[in-house]
Formats: C-alpha cells, sequence, structure tokens
C-alpha cells in the first residue's frame, strides 16, 4: 500500500446525510408555522374568493343597506348593500398582490444594487449617496408624492412603494456583500481567475441574500399597510375595485352606524401584517448563523 | 487531605438541532491547594466544557448537568444559589480566557474593568480599587502601569490584553485560576512570556492553576500532572513525567506521535509524522464501546463490548482503555 | 540552462494606508526590501509572528496584492511590471493557494465537486469533468461520494482536503500554503501535513509554506526562512536554521517554543513585543528585544549576508570582523 493510500483511507467517513436542514428548521419553528398557516388563509381566501362567495363585489342592493353581519351577510353590508365580506375577499387579492410585487420588485432591485454598489467602489459612492436621498423621505409621503405624479391606481401604488422600499433592501445586501467579498473562498476564485460577474453571481450573491429575505417579509407586511393608507387617502386603488384600504375610507362616515364596514378590511390589514411578521420573525432565527453548543 | 475543588462524575448535556447530546461524561479528578493540573485535549474532547461548567457559566436553557457533584469548600456548587455562585466567581475560582480580543469590554477602561471585581468582592471605594488595580498591573507586569490603567483596551496588544485579563482574574487572590487555552492566541514569544508570568505568579500566590491547551509542549513545561480528554471523557491522568515518558493509553501516544518535533534527531532524517487515522467524533454519533475504539490501533474484542472505566494503574495514574489496564475481556 | 526558479522576489515593498494625518494618507510599510527565490520542486518555509508579513506576501505571490515597489517573477514572468495583467493570466493556471481556515476558504452554497472544479471551469477547455473531480477526490483521501455533499457536512480536516483538491486541480507546479494546519487539530495537522508531502512527491511541486509553527515547518520543508516585522532576518537550508540559527530573533523564537519534553532546561524569554510597524524602531527593528543590541543597530540596517552555506544573516554581530 503506498504513501498515497495511506492518506486516502484514513480521511475518515462522512456522517450520513440529513437534507433539507434548513426547511426543517423552518418547518418546525413555532412562529413560523403559526405566520405561515395565517398567510397561506388569506392568500387561499383570496384565491378562492369567488367559490367562498358566490356574490359581486360591485353590486348594490339598495334593501340591504348597512345590514349588520348575519348568516346572509358574513361581515354585514355597506352604504350601497353591497357585501362587506365579498369586499374584503376581493379585496384581499388587491392588497395581498400588493404586497408580493412590492417585495419582490424592491427585494431584486435592492439585490442588484448592493451587490453591484459592494463590488465597485466607484458605484459604490453614488449609489449610497442617492439611496440616501431616497430614505430621507418618509415611505408613505415618497409613495404619495409618486402615485400623485403617476395618477392614483393600484399599479402607481406598486411602483411608488417598490421605489420607497428600495434603498433598505440595497443596505441589508450591500452590508452582507461586503463582508462576504472579503472571505477566503471569494479569494480563492479571484486566484484562479474568475470574473466580477462569476463571483457577483456564484459566490456573493448566494451567501448575502438571507438577511434580505427576511427583509422581503416585512416589506410585504409594509406594503399591505401602506396600500391600505394609500387607498384610504384616496390616492390609492380607486373604487369600486375594493382594497381593504378603500373600504375603511368608505365606511368612516358611518363609523357608529355600521362599525363592520371599517372592522372586518382592519382585521384583516391585522392579520396579513402578523402573520407575516411571525413569518419573518421564523426565518430570522434559522437564518441567521446560530452559535453552535458544544464546546 | 480534603481537595480544593473535587469534580466528581460529571456529565453535562447540550441541546441542538438533533436532541440532547453528551459533551462530557463521567468527568472526576481533584484539584489540590496549590495544584498545577494541565488538560490536554483537541477540540470536542470537552476541556472547555468543563472548565465552564466548574463556575456553573454555561446558559440554563442549551444545556443541563446530568448529574455529577463539584465540591468546593464542603458545598456542592453545582447545587449552589446563584447568588452564591456570584460570591465564589472571581474571588475564590477565577477564570482567564482564550481570546483577549474580546474577553475585555471595549468601551470601559483597564481600571474600570480591574476595578469592578474589586469592588463587587472586596467593598473598595473607587480611588482605593484604583490604587490596587495599578498594583495589580505591575504584577502582570505591564510596564508604565500608571499611565496604562486609564487607557482603553483597544490600544494595548494581545499579549498585553492578557495580561490584564490575569490582573483581573487574581485580583482577589483566588485559591484556583482556571486558565482557558489563555495562549493560544498569541505570538510564540508572547506565549512564552505569559506562561512565565503564571508560573511566577502561582508561586507568588500560591494559587492553584487548572491549566487547559491543546498544546502538548505548553503542558509539559507548565503543569505538574496532566488530565487527557477525548470525546467528552477523560482517557488519561497521570504526573507530567510519566505521561510524556511512558503514556499508556493509545490516544496519548497517538498524540505525542503525531505532534512534530522541533529538536532534530541524530541524522535530521526527513520527517514522516505519524497520523492519527479517522477523525474527531461527533458527540452525537453512537459508538459501541470504547470512543477511542474506531482509531485505535490495538483494540481487542473487549474494546467494542462495553465502554472501559476509568481505573488506577499507578500512583497517581488513572487509565480508561481495557486491554491496558489489565481489564478483563 | 540552468532551471528557472519558481519564484524570483526582489526588493518588495508594500506599504497599506491606514489613514490619514495632516492631509495625507499614513503608510505601514509591511513589506521592506525582501528578496528571495523558490526552485521547482522546493518547499521554502516561512516563519514568522503576527506583524512579521508572512501572509502578505503569500498574496502578493498569487496576485491578489500589487506590490507598492519591487519584483515578482513567476516562472521567468513578471507580475509587477507593465505587463503584470497579461503575464498573470498566463501563469495563472500554474500557481495556487491553500487557506488557513478551511470554514471559510469554501462557498457554504456551493457543492463540494462544484468548488473543487471550478478552476477547471473558469479555464475552460475540454476535460473530463466528473472524471477529474472524482481524481482529485481520490488523490486527497476524501470519499467518493463527497462531491455532492455540501462543505457543512465535513470535519476541519476534512474541508482542509477539498481545499487542497481544488488548489489542484489545474495541475499547478507552485502552491502557496498560508497556515494550512493552524486552525486543525493535532491529529489532522500530522495528517494534512503528510498529505502535502505526498502529493509534493507524486506531482513535482513547490511551495511556500506559511507557518507560524516551527515545529510543522520543520517538518516540511527544505529551506526556512524566518521573517521579523516585515524583513527577512534570516534564511537558511533547514537543518543549519534549526541546529545552528544565527539571528537572535531566530535563536529566541527556537527557544520560546515549548516543547513536549518536561525535563527540558528552560531557556531565559525573550522580553518585549512585535514593534508597531506605522512606528518602527530606527536600524535593525529586532534591536529593541535583542540581547545582543550594539550601537550599530539602532541606526544602520543590516542587509542580509551569507553566513554559511546556503545560509543568510541579516545581523550586525555575524558580520563583525
Amino acid at each position: 500500500m503506498t504513501e498515497a493510500m495511506v492518506a486516502t483511507s484514513a480521511s475518515g467517513t462522512l456522517a450520513p446525510r440529513r437534507r433539507f436542514m434548513l426547511l426543517r428548521r423552518l418547518a418546525t419553528h413555532r412562529s413560523f408555522q403559526i405566520g405561515f398557516a395565517v398567510v397561506l388563509l388569506l392568500a387561499l381566501a383570496a384565491v378562492f374568493a369567488p367559490l367562498l362567495s358566490g356574490l359581486d363585489p360591485s353590486a348594490m342592493k339598495v334593501r340591504a343597506r348597512f345590514k349588520p353581519p348575519s348568516q346572509a351577510y358574513l361581515f354585514g353590508t355597506d352604504m350601497f348593500g353591497r357585501d362587506i365580506f365579498t369586499r374584503v375577499l376581493y379585496g384581499a387579492r388587491v392588497s395581498l398582490w400588493v404586497g408580493l410585487v412590492v417585495a419582490c420588485v424592491s427585494g431584486f432591485l435592492g439585490a442588484v444594487i448592493g451587490i453591484l454598489a459592494a463590488q465597485f467602489r466607484a458605484l459604490d459612492a453614488l449609489v449610497m449617496r442617492l439611496m440616501d436621498a431616497l430614505m430621507s423621505f418618509p415611505a408613505i409621503l415618497l409613495a404619495l408624492g409618486i402615485t400623485a405624479a403617476l395618477g392614483p391606481r393600484m399599479e402607481s401604488v406598486i411602483i411608488a412603494l417598490s421605489v420607497a422600499y428600495v434603498p433598505a433592501g440595497v443596505r441589508i445586501v450591500r452590508a452582507s456583500a461586503l463582508v462576504v467579498r472579503e472571505l477566503d473562498y471569494v479569494q480563492a476564485a479571484r486566484i484562479a481567475g474568475a470574473s466580477q460577474l462569476r463571483i457577483m453571481l456564484r459566490h456573493i450573491l448566494p451567501n448575502s441574500v438571507g438577511p434580505l429575505l427576511v427583509h422581503m417579509s416585512f416589506v410585504f407586511a409594509y406594503s399591505i399597510l401602506a396600500e391600505a393608507a394609500l387607498s384610504f387617502l384616496g390616492v390609492g386603488v380607486q373604487p369600486p375595485t375594493s382594497s381593504w384600504g378603500n373600504i375603511i375610507a368608505e365606511g368612516r362616515d358611518y363609523a357608529t352606524q355600521a362599525w363592520w364596514v371599517m372592522l372586518f378590511p382592519g382585521l384583516g390589514i391585522s392579520l396579513a401584517a402578523l402573520g407575516l411578521n411571525l413569518l419573518g420573525d421564523g426565518l430570522r432565527d434559522v437564518l441567521d448563523p446560530r452559535l453552535k453548543g458544544v464546546g | 487531605m480534603t481537595a480544593l475543588v473535587s469534580v466528581q462524575d460529571l456529565t453535562v448535556q447540550f441541546r441542538t438541532d438533533r436532541g440532547w447530546i453528551t459533551a462530557i461524561e463521567d468527568v472526576s479528578f481533584d484539584i489540590a491547594e496549590g495544584d498545577c493540573l494541565g488538560m490536554v485535549g483537541e477540540s470536542g474532547s470537552g476541556k472547555s466544557v468543563t472548565a465552564l461548567s466548574m463556575l456553573r457559566l454555561h446558559a440554563k436553557g442549551s444545556s443541563r448537568i446530568v448529574s455529577g457533584r463539584i465540591v468546593h469548600a464542603g458545598q456542592d456548587l453545582l447545587q449552589d444559589e446563584e447568588a452564591e455562585l456570584r460570591r465564589i466567581r472571581g474571588r475564590d475560582i477565577a477564570m482567564v480566557f482564550q481570546d483577549p480580543m474580546s474577553s475585555l469590554n471595549p468601551v470601559l477602561t483597564i481600571c474600570d474593568q480591574i476595578s469592578e471585581t474589586l469592588r463587587l468582592h472586596q467593598g473598595l471605594s473607587r480611588p482605593q480599587a484604583r490604587l490596587r488595580a495599578i498594583e495589580l498591573l505591575d504584577l502582570v507586569r505591564i510596564p508604565d502601569a500608571r499611565r496604562r490603567v486609564d487607557e482603553y483596551p483597544h490600544r494595548l496588544s494581545g499579549g498585553m490584553r492578557q495580561r490584564v485579563m490575569i490582573a483581573i482574574a487574581i485580583a482577589c487572590r483566588p485559591r484556583l485560576l482556571i486558565a482557558d487555552e489563555p495562549t493560544t492566541a498569541l505570538d510564540v514569544t508572547i506565549q512564552a512570556q505569559v506562561l512565565e508570568l503564571l508560573r511566577e505568579l502561582r508561586a507568588e500566590l500560591g494559587m492553584a492553576v487548572l491549566l487547559i491547551s491543546h498544546d502538548l509542549g505548553v503542558i509539559a513545561e507548565f503543569a505538574r500532572r496532566v488530565i487527557v480528554m477525548y470525546a467528552g471523557r477523560i482517557v488519561e491522568e497521570a504526573p507530567v513525567g510519566t505521561l510524556f515518558r511512558a503514556p499508556r493509553h493509545p490516544y496519548t501516544e497517538g498524540l505525542m506521535a503525531a505532534v512534530p518535533a522541533l529538536d532534530a534527531g541524530p541524522n535530521d532524517e526527513p520527517l514522516r509524522l505519524q497520523a492519527i487515522p479517522g477523525r474527531i467524533p461527533d458527540p452525537s454519533e453512537p459508538i459501541a464501546g470504547c470512543r477511542f475504539g474506531p482509531r485505535c490501533r490495538h483494540t481487542q474484542a473487549s474494546c467494542h463490548a462495553a465502554a472501559p472505566a476509568l481505573v488506577s494503574i499507578a500512583d497517581g495514574h488513572r487509565l480508561r482503555c481495557t486491554p491496558r489496564s489489565g481489564g478483563s475481556a | 540552462m540552468a532551471d528557472t526558479p519558481l519564484v524570483e522576489v526582489r526588493d518588495l515593498d508594500m506599504a497599506f494606508p491606514v489613514g490619514r494625518a495632516g492631509g495625507r494618507p499614513v503608510m505601514m510599510q509591511v513589506l521592506k526590501q525582501l528578496s528571495f527565490d523558490i526552485a521547482p520542486g522546493e518547499t521554502l518555509g516561512l516563519v514568522g509572528e503576527s506583524g512579521s508579513g508572512k501572509s502578505t506576501i503569500g498574496r502578493i505571490l498569487v496576485g491578489l496584492l500589487e506590490p507598492t515597489a519591487g519584483s515578482v517573477k513567476l516562472f521567468g514572468r513578471d507580475i509587477t511590471g507593465a505587463d503584470r495583467k497579461s503575464n498573470l493570466a498566463a501563469v495563472r493556471s500554474r500557481l495556487q493557494f491553500v487557506f488557513q481556515d478551511p470554514q471559510a476558504a469554501l462557498n457554504p452554497r456551493m457543492r463540494v465537486g462544484e468548488s473543487i472544479a471550478e478552476p477547471l471551469d473558469i479555464a475552460g477547455g475540454q476535460h473530463d469533468r466528473q472524471a477529474r473531480i472524482r481524481e482529485l477526490l481520490e488523490m486527497v483521501g476524501l470519499p467518493k461520494d463527497s462531491a455532492e455533499r455540501f462543505p457543512h457536512e465535513f470535519s476541519g480536516g476534512q474541508r482542509q482536503r477539498i481545499v487542497i483538491a481544488r488548489a489542484l486541480a489545474l495541475k499547478p507546479d507552485f502552491v502557496v500554503c498560508d497556515e494550512p494546519v493552524s486552525a486543525l487539530d493535532v491529529s489532522m495537522q500530522a495528517q494534512i501535513v503528510n498529505l502535502l508531502q505526498d502529493l509534493q512527491a507524486r506531482l513535482g511541486l513547490g511551495y511556500l509554506f506559511i507557518a507560524h509553527d516551527l515545529a510543522v515547518v520543520r517538518a516540511v520543508a527544505q529551506r526556512v526562512a524566518v521573517m521579523y516585522a516585515g524583513s527577512l532576518v534570516e534564511v537558511a537550508p533547514r537543518a543549519a536554521l534549526y541546529r545552528n540559527p544565527q539571528h537572535p530573533y531566530t535563536q529566541a523564537l527556537l527557544d520560546a517554543v515549548p516543547r513536549p519534553d518536561p525535563d527540558r532546561i528552560r531557556r531565559p524569554v525573550i522580553g518585549g513585543e512585535v514593534p508597531s510597524l506605522l512606528d518602527p524602531p530606527p536600524g535593525c527593528r529586532f534591536h529593541t528585544r535583542c540581547p545582543h543590541a550594539m550601537p550599530r543597530c539602532r541606526v544602520e540596517v543590516p542587509l542580509l549576508r551569507q553566513t554559511g552555506p546556503g545560509h543568510f544573516t541579516a545581523c550586525h554581530l555575524t558580520t563583525q570582523p
């Protein structure tokens, strides 16, 4: 047996494979379980809205105005006799869709800009000043300005909120990327002659997005709240399309008469935000590097 | 004579994703007054866990003490109230850690950090504590102590910081100083200085020292007695001369053979290190019988059948190896 | 024609800006006037404590850092002059690097096989990728099914083997090993050291073996260079260095290393610390701690001079008439 073969047999065995550790840990995390269940429930409700309620959200029935919650009208009716339950279900579609798209778009842009900024010093200074400028505006004000300029529609809201939340994403990714690019395995790739693009895509990106994913779940929640605020103010989704925000707006004048008009969309917003926060907490706990216990 | 500290049958477990795993098992040893004990082992051997357990420094939620006692001054430290332990930590038993960079608080001056333990245990006033702190810095041979005492940790080099750590540890004249890899992060020449300091302090203050290290050379030059740990268990304990001249446990032998020799052999032969095959077992790995078995060249049937017990084979020499301690097959 | 040295370093200077004072950047001189060669198939051990600059040299030799002055030639090509980019590209496949921390040296999100084959993928060209990965795994003694796994499934010693496998992917002639075993347990160290020696014998590699552990260096190197505060203080064949060290720092270093021999008579411990590189002492940088310092040492920087066969020392003591 040659010397080399002694070394060969000597490295020892590997532990048996435990696949999908991350997913398993996520699945057993209490906060994540609850958050995920809530969000899933809301999403399913939104998707299957027509099945859950056979009614038309815009159908007005003058005879059925201001009916309190009952068996026929689960959440009651509004000043036009429209079924609030149906309107809330269809409103969920809008809110969740806006939240999802904003989270994805701002996350994607944040990742791209963040990694580029971390990689190229010259770009970095410019980008960070730009982000600082954007961040100096409160997100709602910024969104107000943009929707005012683009005209009040769901698409404007999405664009506006995406822009408003990009800087935070950039910061998070840039911070991680700056650390990762100094690590030995990136140096190893440089030594082997890897191009900047390869380093950014294969090494820096996959190892910098953990915190971003957590952040995105919170952006999802913020967007739902922001969209509701914008629609409430009248610069977001316009009636008759229902969004949780504009249902509340419509119900404001009748708060004492028909409290259910404001309550149920409000509950929807709270539930969605809560669920997403719990989900985000779970993600953060699982993705954060944990201290190994045994010394 | 009663030991200063007597660790008896200590078993500690940690919580991980895979459930509770045993970090150390059935660890028993005594430290006498003025003793100089070395504890040597590689990663996963449990030496740091043992040290931290002696002062019950592990987090409550993720670790638990399954069994054992740590007897000091007639009391079991593991059963004591937290308040009682706080009195002992720093005053009777003190500890120095490995990484001087993170052991000192960066926003407090040296004076504040040394004074903290003095004012806590001895009730000194601020001016009194400051004077004593300067004395202590002199004691650990930090030049220009009067000026240095007001500096922040980042202005000091690694070697200096470690001396400050030692000063904090000996401030209240503890009976036992536990030093967990105190020189591992330091340069060789600085390491020699710090070890010499520890030797001198031990002589001057008459305190016992438990020195933990993975470096056999450090242990050989410092300790009077040595405990060898592997995979959470004590595998051998002997006076230092015996251990290095005539080790009995195959792991100890393997370790000695794997350390590259610095002093030349007679012919300056090309050197080939004797590696121990395999790797250190993961604590959660179930191994039947002796935990060193899979890597040992001298196993017999009895080794895999049952875990060997730690037996005394000579005066002051204990061994956990069935074939070599005259154990029956 | 004589063999072109693998590595030729001449008058290497390296300084880093560490802040500003009075409107100008403050420079820290990390390497000063370094010159040495490495022959093909040779292992040069580079020893030093913190602040010696040994890691910086390693990075300069593989093109990760550009020196402030001096020249570095690899396989006869100058990677520091006007054509540095093209020269470096030409020799890139012949040199490699083994890192100290096996944890940080592997992308945790890439499978081991991918990491090992990355140099191949970057270099392009025809090759049977899977076969080469298998071959490399076998060469470093890892189980065959390792390629599909992720780094966290391996122990520290095994990860270091993966790093070495990756370094060998393109069949380099020269490998810089920066503290390759410092982060490993003693029993692992021996395995990796033996592996590196086997590979050298099998593949004819040259190594620059950077370490702070004199004992480990003794086991692998044929020649040893000792650094202190950015300069070479002694270079000698292994036997000569360990048996007859001539520079006071080398002697102090050898004295300070603890031996696994309880009966050894301890030598006096040298005092002081490595000087700050921002404000180094004049003359010989070691004179503040040297037991034999003379007035001349405070003023004049000693140059590396031959003091024996293949033995060079930078000390005024050895050049006394």
